[in-house]
């Protein structure tokens, strides 16, 4: 038995937990910048890195008393290094370094990228090799795994993320960031009337690009207002959602036929969309061979089980750092050697 | 102050491409303009232009994207998030005037930031065709000199 400390500060979110097995949640304490977790009385610093400074003593606290250990349980200490922001990431990193020195554990450092994809685990084990389609407000990726801890970038965006596509077009829609929840609920109250162009659609590959669907849904609506038209925001969030979806979908599909894999992984912040949750199922009807497993809902957004379930994976293959580690904000996966794979 | 006009992606880029040609280490260029209004496609344009191969993403999650593999360094900010975030105290002072080129979009959220010598870019999207652009360039300070040599 394993069990593993996780630290995540990458962004928003001021996590720590603690793991066992990369597959066992027994504590998962959040401080987020964007709605106070209850526990912490609601109070909402403006400054990110202050706020981490803040709450990263107090979620270890919580994350220990909540999963009943002594650090003297604990096998090792996990912790983000990137992708991220350096002033945020600094403040979990040196928790974690600060941790695993006081009392003599092994720091193992982990991609915040592979931690959205290792929350799967908590659904049930991801067989390999696998897919993971990988969404949220700073990345949309498909990734291609031959086995744990082995991550190739098959297909990225070009420009804007999915997730920051929803959080734009909800600025149009005067609705709070972020936006994703909203223009979900909202798009499931409208109808697809207006069919937005499909970026890269008869590209061959697996890339994105949101960035042309985002300014015509600004077209769309700035047309409107000088016509004197309005526009139904439920439809148009259901017109924009559905593009994205299709989008999303399209590319998978693509893959999936391309790469003979076990399972499907949904991961990061938009993995909780209901549309997009839908849409994979219905897919995944003409792929009866392959797994699907998508995060758990309550893991999809950022958090440090997350980073514990792929502090895993290092721990088996002796990933280790001292305690000189230092963040890398611009962390990512390899890209896919395409033509190679052609050719297996 | 310079105005210009363009009428396409492409068009808003062949400008980026001139201004790549005159951008010195430790200039700062804000890129000021609603949602869609071309500020990453300029970008994209510049950092082709000064030799960057890798691909220039919307840097509005990270705040910040560094590119080092150009003629000079780029240095690509997005403020956006910290309109309710706040500027301060995450270093960001530390990559504004020095060894590279610094791109900032949505520079209003962190305007205590900014340094005197700077290029002002403006884009506005124009009534009539969607993708018809009105870009204002206006140099303060040293920068000045960059808003006379620029040519689109």
């Amino acid at each position: 038995m394993t069990t593993l400390i996780a630290f995540e500060s990458s962004a928003d979110e001021t996590s720590v937990a603690v793991v066992k097995d990369g597959k066992t949640v027994l504590s998962n304490a959040v401080a987020t910048q964007i709605n106070s977790h209850q526990r912490f009385g609601g109070i909402v610093p403006e400054v990110a890195s202050r706020h981490h400074l803040e709450w990263i003593t107090k979620t270890l606290d919580i994350a220990l008393a909540d999963a009943k250990v002594q650090p003297e349980d604990l096998d090792g200490v996990a912790v983000t290094y990137g992708p991220g922001l350096v002033g945020s990431l600094l403040v979990g990193l040196m928790g974690a370094k600060t941790f695993a020195m006081a009392h003599d554990l092994p720091l193992i450092p982990v991609n915040h990228l592979a931690g959205h994809i290792a929350a799967a685990n908590f659904n049930q084990p991801i067989v390999f090799p696998a897919l993971a389609l990988m969404v949220s407000g700073g990345h949309t990726e498909l990734v291609l795994m031959e086995e744990p801890n082995d991550f190739h970038i098959l297909g990225e965006t070009f420009d804007d993320a999915a997730g920051e596509s929803y959080d734009k077009v909800g600025r149009l829609l005067n609705l709070p960031y972020p936006a994703g929840k909203a223009i979900d609920e909202l798009a499931h109250k409208g109808q697809v009337t207006i069919d937005f162009p499909q970026a890269m659609a008869k590209e061959a590959g697996y890339d994105f690009s949101f960035s042309g669907l985002k300014s015509a849904v600004i077209n769309q609506v700035h047309n409107a207002e000088q016509r004197g038209e309005t526009i139904k925001e439920e439809d148009l969030a259901a017109s924009f959602q559905a593009a994205v979806i299709k989008a999303l979908v399209g590319r998978t599909k693509r893959a999936l036929t391309d790469f003979p894999v076990k399972s499907l992984v949904l991961a990061g912040g938009v993995a909780a969309n209901s549309g997009l949750r839908a849409a994979l199922t219905d897919l995944m009807a003409d792929f009866p061979a392959v797994d699907f497993i998508p995060v758990p809902k309550q893991y999809t957004g950022d958090n440090a089980a997350m980073i514990g379930a792929a502090g895993y994976w290092n721990y088996q293959d002796k990933i280790f750092s001292d305690l000189d580690l230092n963040t890398n904000p611009g962390l990512d996966f390899p890209l896919a050697d395409l033509n190679q794979q052609d050719n297996e | 102050m310079k105005s210009y006009q363009t009428n396409n992606s492409k068009e808003t880029q062949a400008l980026a491409e001139q201004l790549a040609k005159l951008v010195y280490p430790g200039l700062v260029v804000t890129l000021q303009g609603d949602l869609g209004a071309g500020k990453t496609t300029f970008t994209q344009g510049l950092a082709k232009a000064l030799g960057i191969t890798s691909r220039v993403k919307s840097p509005t999650f990270n705040i910040l994207n560094t590119y080092e593999e150009g003629r000079i360094p780029l240095y690509h900010f997005d403020a956006y998030r910290l309109e309710n975030m706040g500027a301060a105290d995450q270093g960001f002072e530390d990559y504004l005037g020095t060894d590279g080129v610094t791109l900032i979009e949505w520079p209003q959220y962190m305007a205590d930031l900014l340094p005197n010598d700077r290029l002002e870019m403006t884009f506005t999207r124009m009534a009539g065709a969607d993708s018809d652009r009105e870009i204002v360039v206006r140099g303060l300070g040293q920068a000045t000199q960059i808003e006379e040599d620029l040519h689109g």
